[in-house]
């Protein structure tokens, strides 16, 4: 949105100057920008990344979560639209041998913790309540910017989960639980208060296909990494660590990502077509009933990245009362 | 007793009056089935696999490093520092150069309580996490002497070693507490109460946090060990968590080096099945003296009385091992003043991945079983596989018990005069026929 408005000005400024002798090519330009800001896409990208275990035996789950953080940065969402809930108890848990990182391959080539990751909620802050309060948008008039999720009608949201669950549940911090009937009303109540344009939905725990079974809130694709009876295990063990650092579903859907970047044309269908279940050891689902558009035609840009849509024109034109929208 | 009384006088029903008469002859099949379930214990078919309750122990997970020259280099301090100076000192002049926090401890003691008196020295060392507060402690524990009266020299020098290895490592939760004694259980008795601030005949001035789990070592003197003893019971039928002595036997197999119940490898697969039963049957026998009799269980059992988990590591000597025994003439016994540790970096290895595992823990071991009996490596009975025995047992002392009580017929019988009473009682008999 910034973007846009920034670019206009600048426009309006050159206007100025050719506004008496452009009148009849303004006409069209008039329309490109009506045209242009009257368009059905999203116009905003956000992440709630959300990694529901703590304690040292769950570095994997951390390492999930950071992991595709630093892929949705690198694909060009900001922190200040990614809400990151982490434990946070791994970088700096005395039973680290490489203090202040958090590593996703035993050859630790890339520091996930590094010195640019900002964690919205963390510790004892990610609980039910505040990931329901988060997503509805109901939280204290107290709650900081950070930790709100200020999304409108045209935004496109990226909800990653990943922890231990079952059976239409999922644990958070070994103390409390949300079931799928939880995060279904708290989407409806998104979509009555158009909070959001398209959801994509991923989680990564055991029988993870049952928590988005319950969703009946429209434009929701939803990709889980095992069906119900399945666990979804963990793929690289460090035995420096001591500890599995990531797992199988996410690796691969990250091992995807390697060849993807903000310009890629990549689509959903792509990245779900290469999900093999002989590799991630339990059966992905995808859920798209829900979703109106076509997975071929869903760039992974569109919820993965922040591409900026721009329209260069050749004319100035006034924005303000004149303007058309 | 309303059941009980209600059998008497004739309006009872005759199921009751059934039971009345023939309640006697049923605590013999109950004895009898008490007694022929505990005897069905050692045999295989009711026996379950063991498998790990606890998720953040992680065993054998991490790689084991234990071995590397400084940690042997400790070991020949302490052979240096044994020679010239007196044992505790040698002990804590090694652990004070690595940097713990040392304290001797004298004490005295009753060995044969009024008649014999005797003193004992502890010494402890206490290594502080870097970067953990130390709310929370592991206990490694060693004696002079072996539970059977052998040197544990070897023990207390891979205790040595080990300490060294944990001084230069920054990755512990807790604080590490190394605790050398030479009154055996008694020492470790001493210390503990004293640790816990009990004592105030000994008292202990440098203490850490609270003890989350103990491990005693002991390796009687041998050129070289075959295997490694697992000893978990304490006293009065207290033992370590089930989950404690998996782990160890886990980690020990992975080093090569496995760790077998109180020593006792498994028999063979293809053996009959009376030996299989046999073997099981005095190893679960072998647990009940112990527990029963309260007799001396090993320096861990201390720690049980306080709910700490324990256990004892104790080396099996290669030469006790019957398929080498026919080589015994050839072998050379080596004296307690060994030059090396047979097989340290194997002991010294488990060992290095049960304080791993056991710093994993972010609570005491509570997941697992407290109450279990292991016919056997690798598998266990419950405390409800076991417990009906007995009380199928005290329900047959019961039955008899009801049965006497019914014996002494309506309370219109009862008089204060016992011949009274046996007239009336035979009078009632008499009716009942």
């Amino acid at each position: 949105m910034r973007g846009i408005h920034t670019l206009l000005r600048l426009l309006a400024a050159v206007f100025v100057a050719h506004l008496l002798c452009s009148t009849g090519t303004a006409k069209v330009t008039a329309g490109k920008i009506k045209k242009f800001l009257d368009t059905d896409n999203h116009t905003n990208n956000w992440a709630v990344l959300v990694c529901t275990s703590r304690f040292w035996f769950n570095y994997r789950h951390i390492a999930n979560t950071l992991s595709m953080y630093r892929t949705v940065k690198r694909m060009g969402i900001p922190d200040s639209h990614i809400i990151l809930m982490l434990a946070d108890d791994v970088a700096c848990n005395p039973r680290n041998c490489f203090p202040a990182t958090v590593f996703d391959h035993p050859q630790k080539t890339t520091d996930l913790y590094g010195d640019n990751v900002e964690v919205d909620y963390r510790g004892y802050e990610v609980t039910v309540e505040n990931f329901i309060r988060l997503l509805t948008g109901r939280v204290t008039t107290n709650t900081p910017r950070n930790k709100r999720l200020l999304t409108d009608d045209k935004s496109n949201i990226f909800i990653y989960m990943t922890g231990h669950g079952g059976e239409d549940f999922l644990k958070f911090q070994d103390s409390e639980e949300i079931n799928s009937y939880d995060i279904a009303d708290a989407m409806q109540q998104m979509w009555e208060k158009q909070r959001y344009r398209e959801i994509l939905f991923v989680i990564d725990t055991c029988q993870a296909n049952t928590m988005f079974s319950k969703f009946y809130a429209p434009n929701v694709l939803s990709i889980g990494s095992s069906e119900k009876g399945e666990n979804s295990y963990s793929h690289y063990h460090d035995r420096d660590i001591g500890v599995s650092v990531i797992d199988r579903f996410t690796y691969y859907n990250l091992k995807f990502f390697e060849s993807v970047d903000m310009s890629s044309k990549h689509t959903m269908a792509d990245l779900i077509s290469t999900y093999n279940i002989s590799l991630i050891h339990s059966t992905p689902g995808v859920r798209t009933d829900l979703f109106a558009r076509e997975l071929e035609k869903t760039y992974l840009t569109d919820f993965f990245g922040a591409v900026q849509e721009i329209e260069l024109t050749a004319e100035p034109y006034p924005i303000g009362k004149n303007s058309v929208s | 007793m309303s059941l009980v009384l209600s059998g008497q006088g004739e309006k009872a029903s005759p199921l009751l009056r059934a039971a009345r008469k023939y309640s006697a002859y049923l605590s013999y099949p109950l004895a009898l089935c008490g007694l022929l379930w505990l005897l069905a214990l050692p045999y295989s078919y009711f026996w379950r696999r063991v498998y790990f309750s606890e998720n953040a122990m992680l065993p054998g997970q991490v790689q084991t490093i234990f071995g590397a020259p400084s940690h042997l280099d400790a070991i020949k301090q302490l052979d240096t520092a044994l020679q010239t100076a007196d044992r505790a000192q040698a002990i804590e002049s090694v652990f004070a150069g690595m940097g713990l926090d040392t304290e001797v401890q004298h004490f005295s003691y009753d060995k044969v309580p009024r008649v014999e008196n005797a003193t004992g020295t502890n010494v402890h060392g206490i290594l502080k996490a870097r970067r953990s507060d130390s709310v929370e402690a592991l206990v490694i524990a060693a004696s002079w002497t072996t539970a059977d009266n052998d040197s544990n020299v070897n023990g207390v020098r891979l205790l040595a070693g080990l300490a060294k290895y944990a001084s230069e490592q920054t990755y512990w939760a807790r604080d590490i507490v190394f605790v050398v004694t030479d009154s055996g259980e008694m020492g470790i008795e001493t210390w503990l109460r004293a640790y816990q601030g009990l004592s105030t005949s000994a008292p202990l001035f440098v203490r850490s946090g609270i003890i989350q789990a103990a491990l005693s070592i002991e390796l009687p003197p041998a050129k070289m060990y075959s295997g490694l003893g697992v000893y978990f019971e304490g006293k009065g039928g207290q033992l370590a968590n089930l989950d404690y002595v998996n782990m160890v036997q886990y980690v020990s197999r992975l080093e090569r080096m496995p760790a077998y119940l109180h020593g006792v490898s498994d028999v063979s697969r293809k053996s009959s099945w009376w030996t299989k039963y046999r073997a099981a049957a005095q190893m679960l026998l072998r647990q009940v003296r112990t527990q029963a009799f309260g007799s001396s269980a090993g320096v861990h059992a201390p720690f049980l009385r306080y709910r700490i988990d324990a256990i004892t590591l104790a080396g099996i000597p290669r030469a006790n091992d019957p398929v080498f025994a026919l080589f015994k003439s050839q072998i050379v016994f080596a004296d307690t003043d060994v030059p090396d540790i047979p097989s340290a970096q194997q002991i010294g290895r488990t060992i290095e991945a049960t304080m791993r595992s056991l710093n994993n823990l972010l609570e005491r071991f509570h997941q697992s079983f407290f109450f279990y009996m292991l016919p056997a490596n690798q598998r266990y009975l419950s405390i409800g596989d076991y417990v009906p025995a007995a009380v199928l047992m005290v329900a047959s002392l019961l039955v008899q018990a009801m049965h006497l009580w019914w014996m002494q017929g309506p309370k219109e019988l009862r008089s204060d005069s016992p011949q009274t009473r046996i007239t009336r009682i035979n009078a009632y008999y008499a009716l009942l026929r």
